[in-house]
């Protein structure tokens, strides 16, 4: 009998790492420039707290039950709870796959392709999703393997080519001059970590269960690492005040490369390239999880009957906000919204899980 | 049985060979064709000039973009764009005279306008290819727009995607448009000729890197004011970098003379050296001095309630030049006193460019950026804005420790 083919450690780690690192790529370090002034860097730190508050229930849970939170959830709270639960799981994911795509379309739409419409930007990409959605959970993870390497190593070949232009200056006083926002700066700074929820899809084929939690937090941290990395280096050869001046800062660093003594100025172009293939696989992770909780409620364990069916509905939802300001705005009430639900569903279930047990050994 | 099972198959066979069709029909929707443009159909305008129209040009703009009755602005910009005729541009040597080649290759059109954008909107109503901004690598601005204010030049050329961030910004003493029009032998279009002359002055150690992105990135900070290059037409044919044009409150405040360049290069430290000074040194005659190095400390202390700032500036250079040949120079005690003429002369003419920048409340050196680091609580309860430490640092006080050591004498003995 062939042994069920399964994910290491590393893949893990890979696949977590590249699901945070998406939409938010252009616009997060004015975000944390904002919050923070010079304390950006640390702000962007910080924002690990959140996912890791996420990973340590997910992965003991998923280690105890083997299967993906929308099934122990029955198990712990009950039937009906726990569809309550998963249909607010899959209304979060489906608005963040609708304004994630959205934002992508806007940058699109603004930078490269100006004539073309936006919706047809937004529903090829919503298709070329759709279909990568139809294969179980190892191909969906080979995928994210696939596409890491494209979309991870030229930001920092991008940095590493910045450094002399960094300026010390521009990043110190290093704790930054206004605590009063760091409040708001933590949402943005946790918001792109929310999808790496997708390990609880994935702890299921794990090859070592008992490494999950491991593999979860170093793939966060390696994502950390490259958001830390591409703050430093805006922060660095712009300063606070011009960065926040600048809509898509790392869009505006990478145009103000220039390659080869001149031959190569309009690197931005390339830079979009790269970009899509990180907001590929976020928003990919975020249908996945979409397709995956709708098949849950609704009890069909086909994904390419709800990845279809989701389809016109997420294009619909795509095109409601009518300009880019409300997508902001729409964007940052979701985020905070869904660290509550991703962080609060799962913290809860892990108490319900200890009380349990220790109800059990009680009785025993 | 057999029958269904080979149906099925069919159908499936069928359905992939439409889905195949229409995955290969879909390429047409992602080729961008929408927004493809082959680029001799577009109007690249290398190179802006902007100035303010005399009082017959302004009133000629159409309306474009209001109605005459319900005109939104006074101010004016009249605009000399260079556009390239594509395919017209000459890629290898010519063999007709350069001036001729010139006005065939480079289109130039006049335009006024109450704002940038207005401006090139009525440029776009004359030419007939859409206009395209990606290869502007020029603008030059007229003194006279410099001191009515950048903000709104800048709104336009920040909210544009194509416009580089490595453009260059030249203030030109007379009106800009008469910059865009010459044809020195050395270029074939003139805006590749200001390009040049902007960037081989600063790998000649003659300028500081102060493109359009670098000038936005340092007029933003609060405690730094941004510079251009100040340009000015030298007899028919040659444009000369004439100083630095410092900007306060957005506007531009004041300019150096081409020595007050080095001085300023010599007081941030700006490594490639280019500038020489010639110096009278008593008992050897006229001596000039090339910098070669150079490499500057800031220190800053708050006394009193204000910041006070020293410059520790430590040159390195040779001599170049000694006129009165029948006096040799031979002995380290010579080399000696050189230097420490150099050196008073040298801090007589830095501590001049500080004092002017100080009276126009235009920071260029990043003293505030420095305070803002080491002092951080002083920064926060003084300074609320970017026109605060204009202010304050209009009258602090600034000292300069200035060295230089001379390493070579040249060729000669």
């Amino acid at each position: 009998m062939r042994r069920k083919p399964t994910l290491s450690m590393f893949q893990i780690v890979i696949v977590i790492a590249s699901t945070s690192f998406g939409v938010a790529v252009l616009s997060f370090p004015r975000f944390m420039a904002e919050s923070a002034d010079t304390g950006a860097p640390l702000l962007t730190i910080s924002g690990i707290i959140g996912p890791i508050l996420m990973l340590i229930p997910l992965t003991l849970l998923g280690r105890r039950f083997g299967s993906s939170i929308f099934d122990y959830g029955e198990k712990l709270c009950g039937k009906w709870l726990a569809r309550l639960f998963n249909s607010l799981l899959f209304i979060y994911f489906t608005l963040s796959i609708s304004l994630g795509f959205r934002q992508f379309g806007d940058v699109l739409t603004a930078v490269v392709f100006r004539k073309t419409p936006i919706e047809i930007c937004i529903v090829l990409i919503l298709l070329i999703t759709a279909v990568a959605c139809r294969r179980n959970e190892l191909k969906f993870s080979y995928i994210h393997l696939f596409y890491f390497p494209f979309s991870f190593l030229p930001f920092l070949l991008i940095i590493f080519i910045l450094l002399p232009r960094i300026s010390t200056l521009n990043l110190q006083p290093v704790l930054g001059m206004n605590a009063e926002h760091w409040g708001g700066g933590m949402i943005k700074a946790t918001a792109p970590y929310l999808t790496t929820f997708i390990i609880t899809i994935l702890i299921p084929i794990m090859s070592k269960p008992s490494k999950a939690m491991k593999s979860g937090l170093y793939g966060v941290m390696l994502s950390c690492f490259i958001y830390l990395v591409m703050v430093i280096a805006v922060l660095g050869v712009y300063g606070t005040e011009e960065t926040k001046k600048l809509l898509y800062p790392t869009l505006e660093l990478s145009r103000s490369l220039s390659l080869g003594g001149g031959v190569l100025e309009r690197f931005d172009v390339i830079f979009i390239v790269i970009w899509f293939l990180a907001v590929f696989t976020t928003q990919y992770s975020n249908y996945y999880l979409a397709t995956y909780a709708l098949g849950k409620i609704i009890s069909v364990s086909d994904l390419r009957l709800t990845s279809s069916f989701l389809l016109p509905y997420l294009l619909i939802i795509a095109m409601l906000p009518s300009h880019v300001l409300v997508t902001r705005i729409l964007m940052n009430r979701l985020e905070f919204i869904g660290i509550i639900l991703l962080v609060g569903y799962p913290l809860l279930l892990l108490a319900i899980s200890l009380i349990g047990k220790k109800g059990a050994a009680a009785h025993e | 049985m057999n029958d269904s099972l080979f149906n099925a198959n069919r159908w499936r066979r069928m359905a992939r060979f439409l889905l195949a069709l229409f995955a290969c029909a879909n390429t047409l929707l992602i080729t961008g064709c929408w927004d493809s443009l082959e680029i001799e159909n577009r109007a690249l305008i290398l190179g802006l000039a902007i100035d303010e129209p005399s009082p017959e040009e302004s009133g000629t703009e159409e309306e474009i973009t209001y109605e005459r009755h319900n005109k939104p602005k006074k101010d004016q910009y009249l605009i000399t764009a260079q556009v390239a005729v594509p395919g017209r541009v000459p890629l290898g040597p010519s063999n007709s005279g350069s001036s001729d080649v010139t006005k065939n290759s480079i289109w130039v059109v006049k335009v006024a306008g109450i704002s940038l954008d207005d401006a090139l909107n009525n440029l776009q109503q004359q030419i007939a290819d859409p206009k395209y901004l990606i290869h502007l690598r020029v603008i030059v601005i007229s003194e006279a727009i410099a001191k009515r204010g950048l903000s709104d030049l800048n709104d336009y050329l920040r909210r544009n995607a194509e416009v580089r961030r490595r453009t260059w910004m030249l203030v030109s003493e007379g009106k800009a448009a008469d910059v865009m029009s010459i044809a020195p032998p050395l270029e074939r279009i003139p805006t590749l000729y200001l390009l040049n002359l902007a960037e081989r002055a600063v790998s000649y150690g003659k300028f500081p890197l102060d493109y359009l992105g670098i000038f936005w990135s340092t007029d933003s900070k609060w405690g730094e004011n941004g510079y251009l290059p100040y340009i000015t037409i030298k007899g028919d044919n040659n444009v000369m970098i004439k100083g630095i044009a410092y900007f306060s409150n957005g506007v531009m405040a004041g300019k150096t003379n081409p020595i007050g360049i080095g001085a300023f290069m010599a007081a941030k430290g700006l490594s490639i050296g280019g500038y020489s000074v010639m110096t009278e040194v008593p008992g050897i005659g006229h001596v000039m001095v090339q910098t070669r190095e150079r490499s500057s400390h800031i220190i800053t202390r708050i006394e009193n309630d204000k910041p006070a700032a020293k410059f520790e500036i430590r040159l390195e250079g040779s001599i170049t030049e000694h006129l009165e040949e029948h006096i040799d120079i031979h002995s380290p005690r010579q080399i000696t006193l050189i230097q420490d003429n150099f050196n008073r002369l040298a801090k007589g003419i830095v501590l001049e460019l500080i004092r002017d920048t100080q009276k126009h409340h235009s920071d260029i050196f990043g003293i505030g950026e420095i305070v803002r680091v080491r002092h951080p609580s002083y920064w926060q309860e003084q300074v609320h804005s970017k026109q605060d430490w204009e202010n304050i640092y209009s009258d602090i006080p600034i000292e300069i420790d200035l060295e230089m050591r001379i390493r070579q004498n040249g060729l000669k003995n």
